[in-house]
């Protein structure tokens, strides 16, 4: 259940900040939220501590330097797997 | 994925960035002076480099599973924007614990750290600007690796981080490092000397209202004027009622609209004309020339027009030597990949095309009879300028192309 809570939050949270519609599922995963300009640099900070505080987990670096960070899926798959290490 | 060994191209490339220097205990310093890498290690590394720079094979390297590595680079400027920039963290120098790594992880090691690549001319591509801040391959310039820093490393808001390098947490006072020994030092005596009461002075990027409280209790009426509301918000809060304060986008168009021309004693700068050079956003630079004019017109005719910026070429270079006898490295001056200001000639010249004189130019150094705690700070402030400050007056304007250009 924490799985499709992660994926919704963290959509959800790309919405707030104006994430556009896209006709394919895969596309909204394959978004880079940074180059696309849905948050910039200085949002990165509040997205790692909202999503810090939600699910009670830690990004470590190697996870921030990862390209999967760089994705909406990608963000989304190492939220889940910080959960899963969590249980 | 992962690189192995067997996919490193051999023999790697040598690169004539790098500094060797001997340290105590038979160990060696590897300092790339460009991008400020660094560790210690002992002779068999030293051997290994040397291996990997002739061999065409992994096979003929040392094979060792031990060898000491002192892993001694940090982000020293997240210690304040005027700290030691070398990024060598000195304690190692006597450290005990070290890295006990395999020969293959020594290899990936150097790699990382641009000590050995194996392709000169794509690592010299690397010396652009970052795109954006998951950007791992261009190394960017100094504003990028210190964001990249805050926010990836330390996960902290730059903009709060950046307010409170130069004062103490109740903004009461300048902070126990260079601001205070040198800025503050020089600016306090300069104000004694030349503001007198009832001079109408404009403090434009005033933040905080630092600079403007110190005109302010000198008898001067001062304006503070900054793009960014929270500074102002501490501002109005911390000092005299006196003062009257402005969020306005400078450098954009009508910021200085509200003040009538002729106006002004003085326009005062501190360290905020770099900004119009090398903006923190590459995307977003600020018209210089729109806000040199409004800086003209606001001047009375016998105005003044003091700046005071962190000096463009000492400022960041990294602080080497020690004792009484520091020395420092510089990599860049004209094409400027790392450092954030423009080039004295540069700044110069633009701000006297839009019709300034500069009658005063000097540079600041440690005042020998001031205490802080970061000696190092100190012994390097007191050769190498690490501010400079300028005097302009408004020229008349002419019709004419500026003839000693």
């Amino acid at each position: 259940m924490w799985k499709q809570e992660a994926k919704d939050f963290v959509i959800n949270y790309f919405k707030n900040k104006g994430l556009p519609e896209f006709d394919k599922q895969a596309d909204l995963l394959e978004c880079e939220y940074l180059e696309q300009g849905i948050i910039d640099s200085l949002g990165i900070v509040e997205l790692i501590t909202t999503i810090e505080n939600e699910f009670s987990i830690v990004f470590s670096f190697q996870d921030m330097e990862s390209s999967e960070f760089t994705t909406i899926g990608g963000l989304i798959a190492i939220i889940k797997r910080l959960l899963k290490e969590k249980e | 994925m992962k690189k192995k060994l067997e996919q490193i191209k051999l023999p790697l490339k040598m690169l004539k960035d790098i500094v060797i220097q001997l340290i105590p205990g038979d160990k060696f310093l590897f300092f790339n002076v460009f991008t400020r890498n660094n560790f210690i290690c002992e002779n068999d590394t030293l051997l290994l480099c040397h291996q990997l720079i002739r061999e065409n094979s992994s096979s003929g390297l040392i094979n060792k599973d031990k060898f000491k590595i002192w892993d001694t680079e940090y982000f020293s400027n997240e210690e304040g924007l005027v700290s030691d920039p070398t990024r060598i963290n000195w304690k190692y120098f006597n450290e005990i614990n070290y890295l006990s790594l395999d020969m293959e992880q020594v290899v990936f090691l150097l790699l990382r750290k641009n000590i050995l690549v194996e392709d000169i001319e794509e690592y010299r591509n690397r010396f652009r600007l970052k795109k954006n801040l998951f950007d791992r391959i261009n190394f960017g310039n100094f504003h990028q690796q210190m964001g990249y820093h805050l926010i990836m490393n330390l996960k902290i808001n730059p903009v709060e981080w950046w307010i409170k390098q130069k004062f103490t947490d109740d903004y009461s006072e300048l902070g126990n490092n260079p601001y205070k020994a040198v800025q503050g030092n020089f600016l306090k005596k300069y104000f004694r000397e030349n503001v007198k009461p009832e001079m109408k002075i404009i403090d434009i990027g005033c933040g905080t209202g630092f600079y403007a409280n110190w005109l302010t209790e000198l008898g001067a009426e001062v304006i503070g004027i900054d793009p960014n509301d929270q500074y102002i918000k501490i501002a109005k809060m911390k000092t005299s009622k006196k003062i009257k304060y402005y969020v306005k986008p400078v450098g954009k168009t009508s910021c200085l609209d509200f003040l009538e021309s002729n106006c002004a004693d003085v326009v005062f700068m501190s360290d905020t004309l770099l900004f119009y050079f090398v903006p923190l956003e590459p995307k977003d630079k600020p018209d210089i020339k729109l806000l040199l004019g409004e800086i003209h017109r606001i001047l009375k005719p016998s105005g003044r027009f003091w700046i005071i910026e962190p000096h463009y070429t000492f400022w960041l270079a990294p602080w080497l030597g020690e004792g009484n006898q520091p020395f420092t490295i510089l990599t860049e001056y004209r094409n400027r990949r790392f450092l954030v200001t423009p080039t004295l000639s540069e700044f110069i010249n633009d701000i006297t095309l839009n019709h300034f004189a500069l009658i005063a130019f000097k540079e600041i150094y440690a005042d020998p009879d001031i205490e802080i705690s970061d000696k190092k700070s100190l012994s390097f402030a007191h050769e190498f300028p690490l501010w400079h400050f300028f005097e302009f007056i408004p020229q008349k304007r002419h019709g004419m192309t500026n003839l000693l250009r």
